[in-house]
């Protein structure tokens, strides 16, 4: 005799679907209900779209591209380094140790972290809330860091590059904050059209140098990093372009209640 | 009456077995039947392999049996392989279907295949085409749960490790699949070592990153079937036990070289030393508890894992100071060793196997 007789088996099952897709449901209805709370219009330069993945995918998903304005990048330029290598650099100048201390990590050096011989420890990373600010005063700087590291370039070709870089082509997304409150940090940062707060991860590790034990911190990666892009506004991605011009368009993403995103406009811009 | 296939598979092979040993019994004149008592068992025999063959569809010869073999087989990668169609026809097609759509098909796929497994499965008695529906169902639900995260950016959430793991579960003792319960353990699994991790204050996608999140899952599963009986479900208990102990010696093997991801704030080398110990030490507990139990799962894994420990710890030692030729002769040494051990222990369990049978 089965454990289950056979309308119990399938009443079990059956609601077991039908409440995990109400539930999942539930909670995007619950995201998107109210005001949302933050909009903002990104460009090809914020929201990338790579249609070489797309073979067997009919759907399309537009990736976010965000950077940090890293301890390099606002540090004076140092000799055959160059801004490109810079930007890959993840650890915000804003990671201090009270920064970490407020997030949760724990900012004692381990005793077995000591000067002079190699070790290393990764802290446990954590998911915290992010402050992404959109084409204000950390994209400036970046600019003007750009223009700094280029007067000190050896070749001059190459910083006038990197300038045209930072300026056309570059992302105007940076991440400038972090907190475990989403309330306290939108109380900090109250303009919901340049600033938008989303959950992410910060990573840390210890490690020894000759001279002391030093945190290095930096912001690994966002949640939600990738964002679906639903009928009807799939046709702007879709339409025939050439493919020697690099397409142009605006699209403007909301973040509701639970900070998770969705598309509500696209467009094609000149 | 048997309540499983495979029960009602055993009871006929024993039958076969029988008849075998009684044909030779009787050619050595070593036991007699009359004709009465031959005929008796023999149409009692016959009577009950025929109810088998009815309820069941039991192999009740070898060459069938073979080609049961071959089915399984076949019913396997034909269920893997509709699962992974499932999967990539949806993704052919999802970008021409608005959202509304998209949502519809998803449930109506999950749910619709759901039904259709417990249909199947009462007209189905061999269990071969109920598997291929049942991983179908399993994998349908997989993907409407995933594809909502896609279609709706829904933050990753441990949470569907539950769902997913309770839907294999179902189906796993409704429709006795053993895969279908590997799936579900390795669900709970990682349920499990994700909320360790987040209670530990970590982010949970990254409970890899720390193997000792492992352990309590490890505990779980491997007791699960001393405090739930599994006695109507054949190999439901080995499988549990296989997973448990899994859980808990790969990440030991991690961990005793790769120091640095234990929660432990200390000297890398000591970490991993102190998990080489405790990796001998469990491995050999295994082989023990296997053999006072005669669970062999757990003797053969007990096993496998003590020679992988005594592998890796001759390579740390003398890979670099001995030569090649002289390396693996000892590796060889180590493998005869452990041949005697092992050969001793059977003995010792045939002796108290002797005992018990004249007891």
């Amino acid at each position: 005799m089965s454990i289950f007789k056979k309308h119990r088996a399938l009443v079990i099952g059956a609601s077991l679907i039908i409440l995990t897709n109400a539930i999942a449901l539930g909670g995007v209805a619950y995201n998107r209900s109210s005001t949302p709370d933050s909009t903002l219009l990104f460009s090809e330069r914020e929201l990338s779209y790579n249609s070489y993945e797309y073979d067997d995918n009919s759907g399309i998903s537009m990736s976010l591209q965000w950077k940090v304005l890293s301890k390099d990048i606002i540090s004076p330029p140092r000799k055959g380094e160059s801004y490109d290598w810079y930007n890959y650099s993840r650890e915000a100048y804003w990671l201090t140790d009270a920064k970490l201390d407020e997030l949760g990590f724990d900012t004692i050096a381990p005793s077995f972290i000591a000067p002079g011989s190699y070790r290393f420890k990764q802290l446990k990373n954590r998911e915290v809330f992010l402050v992404l600010e959109l084409n204000g005063s950390s994209y400036e700087r970046y600019i003007e860091q750009a223009q700094v590291h280029a007067s000190k370039a050896s070749v001059k070709e190459e910083g006038l590059r990197q300038i045209k870089e930072a300026q056309f082509e570059s992302s105007r997304l940076f991440v400038i904050d972090a907190g475990n409150n989403a309330v306290q940090l939108r109380k900090r940062y109250p303009n919901r059209n340049m600033y938008t707060i989303v959950k992410g991860i910060v990573d840390a590790h210890w490690q020894s140098t000759d001279t002391k034990p030093i945190l290095n911190a930096y912001i690994n990666s966002l949640s939600v990093s990738k964002l679906h892009v639903p009928k009807p506004h799939d046709v702007v991605f879709t339409a025939p372009r050439s493919t020697s011009i690099p397409a142009k368009y605006q699209v403007n993403v909301a973040y509701g209640q639970r900070h998770e995103p969705w598309i509500t406009s696209a467009r094609k811009s000149q | 009456m048997p309540l499983t296939r495979q029960q009602a598979q055993q009871h006929a092979d024993v039958i076969h077995h029988f008849e075998q040993e009684l044909s030779r019994l009787q050619k050595e004149q070593v036991l007699t039947l009359s004709p009465e008592q031959k005929q008796s068992v023999q149409s009692h025999h016959a009577a009950l392999l025929q109810s088998y063959a009815n309820d069941f569809d039991i192999d009740r010869v070898q060459k069938s049996k073979q080609l049961s073999l071959g089915m399984r087989i076949a019913s396997f990668l034909g269920a893997v392989a509709l699962a992974c169609s499932v999967f990539f026809l949806f993704y052919q097609f999802w970008g021409l279907l608005t959202t509304s759509l998209q949502v519809m098909v998803l449930i109506t796929a999950s749910l619709g295949s759901f039904l259709f497994t417990m249909f199947l499965h009462k007209k189905d008695p061999s269990g071969y085409f109920t598997k291929l529906a049942a991983l179908v169902a399993y994998a349908c639900f997989v993907i409407n749960i995933s594809m909502f995260g896609q279609i709706f950016n829904i933050t990753p959430s441990d949470n569907a490790f539950i769902v997913w793991g309770a839907l294999a579960f179902l189906l796993a003792y409704y429709c006795d699949l053993r895969l279908l319960l590997a799936a579900g353990i390795l669900c709970v699994i990682a349920f499990i070592s994700a909320r360790t991790g987040t209670w530990g204050g970590m982010y949970w996608l990254d409970f890899g990153e720390r193997p000792e999140n492992f352990f309590p899952a490890a505990i779980v599963i491997f007791m699960l079937p001393q405090w739930i009986s599994h006695e109507r479900f054949t190999g439901f208990d080995t499988i549990y036990r296989v997973f448990g102990l899994l859980c808990a010696l790969l990440p030991i093997l991690v961990l005793a070289n790769w120091g640095q991801a234990s929660y432990i704030n200390g000297d890398a080398n000591m970490i991993e030393g102190s998990y080489q110990l405790l990796g001998f030490a469990l491995s050999a507990v295994a082989i023990w508890v296997g053999v006072r139990k005669q669970w062999n799962e757990t003797i053969n894994t007990g096993t496998t894992f003590f020679i992988i420990f005594l592998y890796t710890k001759l390579y740390d030692w003398w890979w670099e100071i001995m030569p090649k030729y002289l390396f693996f002769f000892v590796l060889a040494l180590a493998a005869i060793l452990a041949l005697f051990v092992l050969k001793r222990l059977r003995n010792v369990i045939e002796k108290s196997y002797g005992r018990e049978e004249s007891a």
